[in-house]
């Protein structure tokens, strides 16, 4: 679940080396037939790195290096791999997938509350015109890690080496004029090393887009056990509130938003694909020992502007939460489970 | 769940005085059959991963087909109001099944395999991975008569009917065996055995007047005839002692039987005498199991109804059911059915809806109430409103 900051860190030096670097490298690599150079844009999946991935030149196996730097929890980040195509048959054709082995430090959120990954992790990725699906086996230290600075409230902060398998399952379930629905199921199932208790997450989200109007509807449930402990938090459900104000290890929310498009015809650069945006977030988290009867909802409505980016959107918007806490929250996001890879 | 099974809740919670009474029975196994289980787990993803590499070896003829099922549920469970100290819950379970199969290189043998895991609050997906199913058969054909033989894991269930069948000696799931049938005309005959060692796997065990204990070998023969629109069927079968289980050994003679009228309607019987042999503890016991029921097709509804008596248990019990299950191109599935002790008044209602109409993708929602003045006779929890919500996703 990606986390939305309050503003944005934007460290404007790294950003332009690093894009100085990227497009400096570009025709290096192109000219040499090395593979090709991107930028790793923050917060469009379910972390917020930004840096650059080179790759190598398509063969059976493609050599990839990330790089980057994590603006959520202040870290750098690495993760270097290597990705092999298959060619399974399966009993539906016109499948691609591939298998992705990697060592790193990179960020994850596998595991709810957990969101420093560093170890070996090997994936396998199945992809047709309609449906993603990954596997991925991890093993290595996951924790809980410092946000801002300060030490991420955790009943157990300290790194843990576990062995997991991760799940991941997106699908197209509905596309028509102006009207998409998309279904994203994750779910991660585990086991601390050198102990026989497990942990397992898992999160259901649906997103609907009809028109100008849309809605999302998400439900996470994790089971714990003595060393790790995996709990959703307040803060990415319902926009408004500070991180760590509540959590708990079961949720179900539901975010609603109206776009108006002010400026559709018009020529200026940008202005038609701006957005004002309304929306309401409504979430209800389970602590440890709660009854689903004990389920209390949390609220917040905003409004806003949005500049829709292809991949993904830029928002700047307003938000009060039901205690009449008030935020000003810049941030990338996408809607819909998005393509990028990082 | 299967037709006419009741799922046996867990009822997790350390301040419930049912905490911990669950139909599974936990064993904590060492650390180093867990490693185990780990490595094999990941020798197996890589196993199968260098099978499929672009480079195919030389002596492969043709690849297997996969098929991958993820299925994540959430379960609310709500207890009846005799125990205030269990609160409603909400449990999650995520299942995943690989499944391969195709010819040996000989092509005389089609093989299945199946592994499944499941992830919960007391397995993850590597200590609960698992061999669900392998299965390998090879029909033979000389002239007039057929033989099928099949070697391996599987279900070897038989019977018509909605609930259980009375002759089928083991409890539903998948046993290691082997059985070998001769088909000639109409006529067949069955030899087979299984072992219960082995937990059953994914299916839910039987609800009622199932005897086998794990240890167990069953062996059966079976031999019956297809007529017009009507077949018959006699099923001997053994059971041998468990070994370190109380449960003495016991021999089942049975008969199964079902004609069609071909107007919509047909019945079916089936009757089973158990004989158990005598022990310190116990002397010799007969016990009679017999059910008889019939299911009426009217366009894509079905209804089925059936009465199951065991005389053991002195327990008979009544299952109804009205379902849309032969609308195969139906966008949703929906079904009702009941079960109801006539012995004690105990019963259970069960609503099932299925959204079939998306591609490989299969939500579906299962409501279970349990009533009657004995519940524990049927559901053996204080439960009594279970509901399930599950989605299914085949890739």
């Amino acid at each position: 679940m990606k986390r939305k900051p309050k503003l944005m860190p934007c460290p404007i030096a790294k950003l332009l080396s690093l894009f100085l670097l990227s497009f400096s490298l570009l025709p290096l690599c192109s000219s040499l037939s090395l593979g090709k150079v991107e930028p790793i844009f923050p917060y469009l999946s379910d972390q917020a790195v930004l840096g650059l991935a080179v790759e190598g030149a398509e063969q059976t196996v493609t050599p990839y290096l990330w790089a980057g730097f994590d603006l959520d929890y202040e870290k750098r980040a690495y993760k270097v791999g290597g990705r092999i195509d298959l060619h399974l048959n399966l009993t539906r054709n016109h499948a691609q997938t591939w298998l992705d082995l990697n060592y790193g430090y990179w960020p994850s959120h596998e595991v709810a509350g957990y969101p420093f990954h560093h170890g070996w992790a090997g994936s396998l990725h199945w992809k047709d015109r309609t449906t993603s699906f990954q596997a991925t086996i991890f093993t290595g230290e996951i924790s809980a890690g410092r946000s801002g600075g300060s030490t991420v409230h955790a009943l157990y902060p300290e790194a843990v080496k576990v062995t997991h398998l991760h799940l991941n399952y997106n699908r197209l379930l509905y596309q028509d004029w102006k009207k998409t629905v998309y279904f994203h199921m994750a779910i991660t199932s585990g086991q601390p090393n050198g102990s026989d208790q497990t942990f397992t997450t898992t999160t259901w989200t649906l997103p609907i887009q009809s028109g100008s109007f849309r809605w999302k509807t998400r439900a996470g449930y994790s089971d714990f056990c003595n060393r790790i402990v995996p709990c959703f938090d307040l803060a990415d459900l319902v926009r408004g509130y500070d991180n760590k104000v509540k959590t708990g290890d079961r949720f179900f929310a539901i975010t609603m938003e109206k776009l108006f498009q002010p400026f559709p015809y018009s020529d200026l650069p940008l202005a038609s694909l701006l957005q004002i945006t309304a929306f309401a977030d409504a979430a209800g988290l389970l602590q440890i020992g709660e009854a689903p009867r004990d389920l209390k909802f949390h609220h917040s409505v905003g409004a806003g502007l949005l500049l829709e980016l292809g991949l993904f959107d830029l928002r700047l918007e307003g938000v009060v939460t039901e205690e009449g806490h008030q935020q000003i929250l810049l941030y990338l996001d996408t809607f819909f489970p998005g393509p990028a890879e990082f | 769940m299967g037709n006419g099974q009741v799922p046996k809740a867990t009822v997790p919670g350390e301040d419930c005085p049912y905490a911990g009474r669950t139909t599974i029975r936990r064993v904590s196994l060492p650390l180093s059959v867990l490693r185990l289980t780990r490595l094999a787990f990941l020798l197996l993803l890589s196993g199968l991963t260098l099978c499929f590499l672009p480079s195919p070896p030389a002596y492969a003829r043709e690849w297997p087909e996969m098929d991958f099922e993820l299925s994540s549920t959430f379960t609310y469970l709500h207890f009846t109001d005799e125990h205030p100290l269990c609160t409603d819950h909400l449990t999650n379970e995520a299942v995943f099944e690989m499944k391969a199969s195709g010819l040996l290189p000989k092509e005389d043998w089609h093989y299945v395999l199946g592994i499944i895991t499941t992830a919960n609050a007391s397995t993850s997906f590597f200590s609960s991975c698992a061999v669900q199913e392998l299965v390998f058969n090879t029909v033979i054909n000389t002239g007039e008569e057929d033989y099928l033989c099949e070697v391996g894991k599987e279900d070897w269930e038989w019977g018509k009917s909605f609930s259980r069948t009375p002759t089928y000696p083991l409890p539903e799931g998948y046993f290691w065996g082997a059985q070998w049938t001769k088909t000639k005309e109409r006529q067949h005959v069955i030899v087979g055995a299984a072992t219960s060692t082995d937990q059953s796997l994914k299916k839910q065990a039987a609800p009622v007047g199932i005897s086998s204990k794990p240890g167990a070998l069953t062996a059966w023969l079976r031999t019956g005839r297809f007529l017009t629109a009507s077949d018959y069927e006699f099923v001997f079968s053994y059971q041998s002692h468990p070994q370190d289980a109380l449960t003495p050994a016991c021999y089942n003679l049975g008969f199964d039987t079902s004609r069609d009228f071909l107007n919509g309607l047909a019945m079916h019987g089936s009757l089973n005498l158990r004989y158990t042999q005598e022990t310190k503890e116990e002397s010799p016991t007969t016990q009679v199991d017999c059910l008889i029921g019939g299911e009426y097709t009217f366009g894509a509804k079905v209804i089925v109804c059936e009465v199951l008596h065991q005389s053991g248990s002195a327990d008979t019990s009544l299952i109804w059911a009205v379902n849309n299950y032969s609308a195969f191109l139906a966008t949703w599935q929906w079904g009702v059915e009941s079960l109801w002790n006539l012995s004690d008044g105990g019963r259970y209602y069960k609503l099932l809806l299925e959204y079939t109409a998306l591609d490989r993708f299969i939500p579906s929602l299962e409501v279970f109430f349990f009533t009657g003045s004995e519940k524990r006779k049927i559901s053996a929890s204080p439960v009594d409103l279970l509901v399930t919500l599950e989605l299914r996703a085949v890739l």
